[in-house]
């Protein structure tokens, strides 16, 4: 797997470079922004660590070229601004995590095999339900052409019930599914989700069959 | 001197009066005494034609005066009215003079009335006389005639005028008094609403004077406003400089960071722990310094700025989301969403973030955010499903220097400096339980920081379950 590093500390670079090597990524590691975009333009990677303060093009700038232009691999912005506005703007730019500088070697590489996991292949790449189209490779979804923002938990739940192939699947089981054991009080979990996930694709798109379980409509296409 | 601008008002409006009426009573008494004389020498100067009227010369060139046409009181001793007169042939003097005569220097300072000339002299019998005289013809004989009336009357005339005048004079005053001061309390009240808007001023910096002020006025709001201004843009200045020196040091840590990873690979363990333990402390001051300064900011703009909570809780549910442990986590929020608050947005996002980071870091299942009006408080609740903080805790937790998740990772603040920040933007943190069980923290502001008309109201889906 092929990782790339925008980063102009040259050891923090190179200290994210060998976390990364370890961790059994080929990296390459570039050091200013407009060679950075380039790259990332260019070639396909697994997944890009991005510094914000960049010489040449800065960081954010890079990342919304590479959104713009369709560029999808997972990316984790290292920067030294920690504050929670920066934060969302990174992510609302297009960013799949932020990582705060001064930061563990440790959690980066929790964090960049979390966004690989998140982004793993899948036999089915595209599934339609009624309005929704659900990129499983992505995991992006669109609802009547229009990308909606769901967060990884929704996503999961949006596809377990996806390819439960129009039945009614039980609490019980959706439980199973996302926290590995079922427990009653998650079923407070799973309804407050299941309303949040209606008002982002359509409060018809999930049915409910009270007592048992949700059933995936879609919503009228 | 004085200091209270009333009082030196008051008080010189109080001499200014005080003279005004005391020239005023001068003038005014002056001017009665002197007109009351000439109205009471023409009145003599009438009896004087009439006494002329009455005269004839005899041959011998005696005055002779027939009396039965004139003022009784000339014929009474001593009755006040006196006349006397001199022919070449011999004098005449009313029967009122007892032989006493009125007078024989002609006195120089004598206004002409109609040939009459008037003075005043001392009289017969130790009062006070006007005189008034002439010489005239009659007949062949040139004679001169003088008539001399006690002046009592007219200073009874002027003394009754002094009371009367002085009453007069003493209401006028006080009418006039209370004028001053009214205008001196109207005149400084646009002046106590600088000090009222100043006061709000220091209570919330954002605030500036109103544009209204009168003219006098207008100049000094605009100056205290741009001071204000520059004073605030002063703060956000060292506020971005702390900021940025905050940040620029983040960048060189990061590295000592790998640097102390690159001693531990080469087998200085030992220097790659001291190396981290500093790292460790200097990150946290940093942090904790960040905030502080993020707090002071937010004391000094407090008001400035406005949040869309709703739009803003979203966002870092977004953050929250793709962290590992947020990626489990069902994050719900319940809140108005055409809210828009008078709360500094950063400020606004540091505290939501904080807590909502250290509610997933405890959360089980899901993380529930609330917002909502109680009376005159607008609350925000954040409620997790984690084990919650025992009662007796929450003090301690509360405390400085102590952080919720000592074990876990990153350089989430304590919840002291999120209490900093919530109260240096006019709002109070509590801790509780969450319903079923987990930690409740609730913030709460006042109302008034709601603002009212809606920027772009979202459209919200009923919540009920579609069946």
């Amino acid at each position: 797997m092929r990782a790339l590093i925008v980063e102009d500390d040259p050891s923090i670079g190179a200290d994210v470079e060998t976390g990364l090597r370890e961790a059994g990524f080929v990296v390459d590691r570039i050091a200013n922004g407009e060679d950075g975009w380039f790259a990332g333009d260019t070639r396909d990677y697994a997944v890009v660590v991005l510094d914000l303060g960049l010489p040449g093009l800065d960081g954010m700038t890079v990342l919304r070229r590479w959104r713009a232009a369709g560029r999808a691999f997972p990316i984790l912005i290292l920067s030294a601004r920690s504050d929670w506005t920066e934060k969302v703007e990174g992510i609302e730019a297009g960013a799949d995590d932020y990582l705060a500088k001064p930061f563990q070697l440790g959690e980066l590489t929790t964090r960049i095999r979390a966004l690989l996991r998140r982004a793993g292949g899948h036999a089915a790449p595209l599934i339609e339900i009624g309005r929704l189209r659900i990129d499983t490779t992505h995991r992006r979804i669109r609802v009547g052409g229009n990308e909606v923002r769901v967060s990884p938990l929704e996503f999961r739940l949006i596809n377990f019930l996806a390819h439960q192939a129009d039945r009614t699947v039980a609490f019980a089981d959706i439980a199973e599914h996302l926290y590995g054991a079922a427990d009653t009080s998650d079923a407070n979990a799973i309804e407050a989700m299941v309303m949040r996930l209606r008002r982002k694709i359509g409060a018809d798109a999930i049915q409910t069959r009270r007592g048992f379980g949700y059933r995936l409509t879609g919503g009228a296409g | 001197m004085m200091r209270s601008l009333r009082l030196r008002l008051i008080a010189f409006a109080a001499i200014a009066i005080a003279i005004a009426l005391w020239a005023a009573s001068h003038v005014m008494g002056g001017l009665f005494g002197f007109l009351t004389e000439q109205r009471f020498a023409i009145t003599l100067t009438h009896e004087g034609n009439a006494l002329i009227a009455a005269t004839t010369i005899d041959a011998k060139g005696r005055p002779q005066v027939d009396m039965s046409g004139l003022d009784p009181r000339t014929r009474r001793r001593a009755s006040g009215l006196y006349w006397e007169m001199a022919a070449p042939g011999g004098e005449a003097r009313s029967p009122s003079l007892a032989g006493a005569t009125l007078s024989t220097r002609a006195l120089g300072k004598v206004s002409a009335a109609g040939g009459w000339r008037r003075s005043e002299i001392a009289g017969p019998y130790e009062t006070d006389l006007v005189l008034v005289e002439r010489s005239m013809r009659i007949g062949n004989a040139r004679v001169r005639v003088r008539l001399g009336q006690d002046d009592e009357p007219v200073d009874r005339a002027r003394a009754t005028f002094g009371h009367d005048m002085g009453l007069f004079l003493l209401a006028l005053g006080i009418a006039l008094s209370l004028a001053a001061w009214l205008q001196v309390e109207l005149g400084l009240r646009p002046l106590r609403r600088v000090r009222r808007e100043l006061a709000a001023m220091e209570r919330n910096t954002a605030q500036r004077l109103s544009s209204d002020h009168p003219q006098e006025i207008e100049g000094l709001a605009r100056a205290i406003n741009a001071l204000a201004d520059a004073r605030s843009e002063d703060v956000a200045r060292a506020r971005r400089r702390a900021a940025d020196l905050a940040h620029a040091l983040k960048t060189p840590l990061a590295a000592l960071g790998a640097q102390s990873r690159a001693a531990r690979s080469q087998g200085a363990g030992k220097a790659a722990d001291a190396i981290d333990a500093i790292l460790a402390a200097a990150t946290a001051a940093l942090e904790s310094e960040l905030a502080r300064a993020r707090a002071a900011a937010s004391h000094a703009g407090m008001g400035a700025g406005v949040t869309s909570p709703t739009s803003l809780i979203e966002g870092l549910f977004a953050v929250l989301e793709r962290t590992e442990r947020g990626m489990d986590l069902v994050f719900d929020l319940d809140s108005p969403a055409d809210w828009r608050l008078a709360i500094d947005p950063e400020s606004f996002a540091e505290i939501l973030g904080n807590l909502l980071d250290n509610a997933a870091r405890h959360a089980r299942r899901m993380v529930r955010v609330e917002g909502r009006l109680c009376g005159d408080r607008l609350l925000f609740t954040i409620d997790d499903d984690g084990p919650g903080i025992a009662e007796g805790r929450r003090a301690h937790v509360l405390r400085r220097g102590v952080r919720l998740d000592e074990s876990g990772p990153g350089h989430g603040l304590g919840l002291a400096i999120v209490a900093d920040l919530v109260e240096a933007t006019g709002g109070d943190l509590l801790l509780g339980d969450a319903p079923r069980h987990g930690l409740r923290v609730t913030l709460s502001w006042p109302a008034s920081l709601l603002r009212g008309a809606p920027v772009a109201p979202e459209p919200r889906p009923a919540k009920d379950d579609n069946r």
